[in-house]
Order: C-alpha cells, then structure tokens, then sequence
C-alpha cells in the first residue's frame, strides 16, 4: 500500500499540475493516475480529523487558532448540495509536516517565504486521488489577528484558513481577481473567490464564500441532486486559428449576478466551466495576468498571456443537467 | 389595369359578404404575429473591493440586456357561441432575440453584444365580443394562457398570461375574412434578466375562414 502512495508535497500557493482533462470551473486539484489520466484529488473518508499545534503567536493562541478553523471549515460545509464533515482531534505538538500521518494546521516559522502567508500540502494516493493527509502552515513571520472586526496591520486568521482549508478539501486557485503592481508586488483591488491566490490587505476580512468557490466544492462533493440540476458551458479559446492555453474564461449570469470561472487546459483552447445553476450567462475570456500564472496552473505549460480580454458574441444558456451550445471566443494579440 | 380589378371586386363583396355568423359556427384563423420588445435588465458584474482600495464593489464589466420585437405567426380556432360571441384557442409563436450589451470593462475589453434566440409560445384562450354587422366588424378580446419560453439550448420556462385586445375583422366573402387586430399581453415570465411581469405590445394580422 505504502509503495502506491506518493507523498505528494503541493505547495498550492506555488504549483499546481494541469492536466489534460478539462478544469471545471474555478480550479480542482489532480494528481496524475499510473494510466495517465488526471484523477480529481478528494477526500473519501469522513469527518476529516484534523489536529492543531499547540503553538502560541503573538496575538493568537492555539486554542484561537482552532476555533478560526472551525468557522471556516464550517463555512464550507455550509455549501449546499455537498455533505463534507470534519472533527477536531486535538491540540498536538507536531508541526503541519506532509508524510506524518495526521492532517495538522498550525502556525510555523517561515521567514525565508517572505510573500507566502501559509500554504497547503498533500499525502495522496495516486492510484485513485484520494486525500490521506493534508497540513496547512501559517507564516508566523507575518502578524496574525482573530479580531471579529479585524486588526489594522495583522492578517485575518480565518480570511486566510478559509482560503487553505479550501485547498484542503481539494480546491485550486481562482483567478477571479484584479490585482495592480505596487512596489514589486500585487495588491489585490478586489476579487470573487476566497480562491483567489493574493490576500487582501492586512487588516481586512474576506471570510464569506463566493459562487466560484461553492461551484468548486460542488464540483468534487455535489450529490447527485446537484449534479442532475446544474449544466455546464463548454467550448474554445482560439487566437490566429490555434487554440489559446491558460485562458482564463468568466461565466457571469445578469439575473443573479454570479460569476464562475474556469481555464483553458489544453493546448487546444478547450475550456469547460461547470456548476452553473441553470440560466442564461454572458462570458468573458482573459488572460492570466493577475498574478503569477504558476500560481494557478502548471509553470511547466505553455501559458500564453499575450491576447486582449474579449466577450463572447453568444450567450450561453445552460440547461439543467446538461451542456450550453458550445461557445468559442476568438482573442487578439495586445 | 390592376388597379381597377380589385376595384370591381371590392364593389362586389357586400353582398357577398352580408350573410350573418349564427351560433354554433365555427371558424379558424392563422396569420402573422409581431410582439413588440422591452429591456430585460441590466447588471453589474462585481468583485469584493479590497477594503484598503476603496468602499464599492469592483466592477469588472456592465451588462445592458434588451429582447427585440419579433415576427411570429399565431392560429386560432373558435366556436360562435352567439351572433356576435366568439369562444377560441390560441397558439402563437415567435422568435426575439435576447441581446445583451457588454461594456465598461475595467480591463479595457472592447465592448461588445452578445445575443441569442428565444423560442417563445403563447398556448391560451380568448373570448372575441364583435360590436356591430357588417362587413368591417369592430371587435373587442381577451383571454389567457400560459406562456413558454426556451433560449436557445436551454430549459423551458413557464409562466402565466393575459390579454387584451381590439381590432377589426372585414369580411371578404361569406366565409372568408381578415382580422386586424392589436393589443397588449401581460405576461409574468418572459425571456430576459429580471424576472418580473411584462407587458408586451402585439399586433397580428391575418385570415379567417367561417364554416
């Protein structure tokens, strides 16, 4: 058994793969199966027991800390549609370490990750994508706050654990963010998704979910119910007749102002965004450009950046349980 | 030359044409149908600020949505239930266009219009009250039904209708006639983004045969 299990370390806030089977919305994580095929990373066994370090910072205790979890893992487990469960099993002394055994979330001493608030690996198997372990870190290099109202100069706590714990449960990064350059960084002018890679500022909240994250969650945990009654958009991103890679397509429904987003995985231009309630949805194609295109797919792919942001001349309407008339978008070079 | 054979004809149609409906006859008519349009919403799509840049959503772009009047064709079948009593069956049909447009980008994307197709049916219901003999016959309608409405791809959705409406039917021969008529149809699901009750100007045109 052990020999079929990969210690998958995925630093998500660096790297996620691609793979060559579509992405529905938003962005799942995957693991390579030994037939080649790309195998959604979930967990299958639950609650999912997770265990704290019992380690103080400044301005947050241990115990803070856990109860800033269980708000956001309880924040998804609200999402309708999908039954995840999750237990504490207590405070512990080791460290979020990959390959130990039980999943732990706790702070750490990461100085030299001087942009990276914290990150979230993995124990997969890899012989069907199910989740063993996961352990998030939290940079204790940055100030850390569990203020109801936020503190000015400190990170949210549980802003930022509900953005891990969704990878936690399998969920890539969204790119359904602007962000401009200040100062050799990004700093995020808004967003909609918790998925989204770069925090908001210091001091700020952000723990409320968006449709691109529920889709997402639906996506991976949605019982059958939610599957027979939502659709899908499907089509191609093309730029001089070859299909554009790492295209990053936005479905917004007028009616009731959600939007979900969803990539180009192939070097094809195919894109596939689903989880979208039934209706009529407007779409936008652009590049990956607010933030660093690793951070959303695989640096190793050929994402081409060069094209303008572009709407589709169609509409999509997506049927329940079924697939919209496909919808190609032809972009030009900036 | 022409012109002074339908002349000839139209001289000879009162005569033709006086012979009154009784209760029990029974007619059908089909024609041409125009349903007017209306804005069907427009929408931000926002993202959540970041607080340390501003107070209001981010706006990435802006939506302005609007269904284009659209020919169709409708048939009616119908039962005097009087001289001047008409009791029928509706079906109409049309085709408008959803189209939205897309603007304001805060990328700078080029705006744009993006549309689709509704298939639109009206299954429904009317009571026709004629008010006079003759061969121009004023009329007064109305009625309801159910209205279904299909975009291109998608589901059917269901709503309620009510109509109203007045015109004139001009016998040409004892059978056969033209129906002129407008009005207004209320409907409570109609293709578009809002999902509230509209109001829909129609006009029709077309034939009856009596018999």
């Amino acid at each position: 058994m052990r020999g079929r299990i990969a210690l998958a370390t995925i630093c998500v806030l660096v790297l996620i793969a691609v793979g060559e089977t579509g992405l529905n919305a938003y962005l799942k994580l995957g693991t390579r199966l030994p037939n080649g095929s790309l195998a959604t990373m979930h967990w299958n066994a639950f609650p999912i027991r997770y265990f704290v370090t019992n380690r103080d910072v400044p301005g947050v205790t241990a115990p803070q800390l856990q109860q800033a979890i269980d708000h956001a893992l309880g924040t998804w487990g609200a999402v309708p549609d999908v039954s995840i469960s999750t237990s504490f099993g207590g405070f512990t002394l080791t460290p979020p370490l990959t390959g130990d055994g039980p999943t732990v979330i706790g702070f750490q001493d990461r100085p030299e990750l001087d942009r990276v608030l914290g990150a979230t690996s993995f124990t997969v198997d890899t012989t069907n994508g199910d989740i063993l372990e996961s352990d998030i870190f939290l940079n204790s290099s940055f100030a850390w706050s569990v203020a109801a109202n936020g503190e000015t100069g400190r990170q949210d706590v549980e802003s930022i654990v509900l953005h891990e714990t969704g990878h936690l449960l399998g969920l890539g990064h969204s790119a359904l963010g602007e962000t401009e350059l200040v100062n050799g960084g990004r700093r995020v002018l808004g967003a909609a998704s918790i998925m989204f890679p770069i925090a908001f500022t210091a001091g700020s909240l952000n723990r409320v979910l968006h449709p691109d994250d529920t889709a997402g969650l639906q996506d991976i945990y949605g019982n059958a119910q939610f599957k027979s009654s939502t659709g899908s958009i499907t089509g191609k991103i093309t730029k001089n007749g070859s299909g554009v890679l790492g295209a990053h397509v936005v479905a917004f429904n007028p009616a009731t102002g959600t939007m979900v987003g969803g990539f180009t995985s192939t070097d094809d231009g195919t894109y596939t965004i689903g989880s979208l309630a039934p209706g009529t949805y407007v779409l936008r194609v652009e590049p990956l450009d607010d933030g660093d295109a690793g951070s959303f797919l695989s640096a190793s792919t050929n994402i081409d950046l060069n094209f303008k942001p572009t709407f589709a001349t169609q509409l999509a309407t997506v049927p329940r349980g079924g697939t919209a008339r496909v919808v190609n978008v032809q972009v030009q070079a900036k | 030359m022409r012109r002074l054979t339908f002349f000839v004809v139209t001289l000879a149609l009162p005569s033709i044409a006086a012979a009154q409906p009784h209760a029990g006859s029974l007619e059908i008519s089909g024609g041409f149908v125009w349903t007017g349009g209306y804005a069907a919403g427009s929408a931000a799509a926002n993202e959540t600020r970041n607080p340390s840049t501003g107070s209001t959503p981010l706006t990435l772009f802006q939506t302005d949505s609007r269904v284009s009047a659209a020919p169709g064709a409708n048939l009616r079948a119908g039962v005097h239930v009087t001289r001047r009593l008409i009791a029928e069956a509706l079906f109409e049909y049309t085709r408008p266009r959803l189209r939205t447009e897309l603007s304001a980008d805060f990328e700078g994307a080029a705006a744009a219009t993006a549309d689709t197709v509704v298939s639109s049916y009206v299954i429904g219901a009317s009571v026709v009250y004629e008010l006079g003999g003759g061969r121009a016959v004023p009329f007064v309608a109305g009625g309801g039904g159910q209205v279904r409405q299909v975009p291109e791809g998608g589901n059917v959705t269901t709503g309620g209708e009510g109509h109203a409406s007045g015109g004139i039917r001009y016998g040409l021969t004892r059978s056969l006639g033209l129906r002129l008529e407008g009005g207004v149809s209320s409907r409570s699901k109609s293709a578009g983004f809002e999902q509230k009750r509209r109001s829909v100007i129609t006009a029709n045109a077309g034939v009856f045969w009596r018999f």
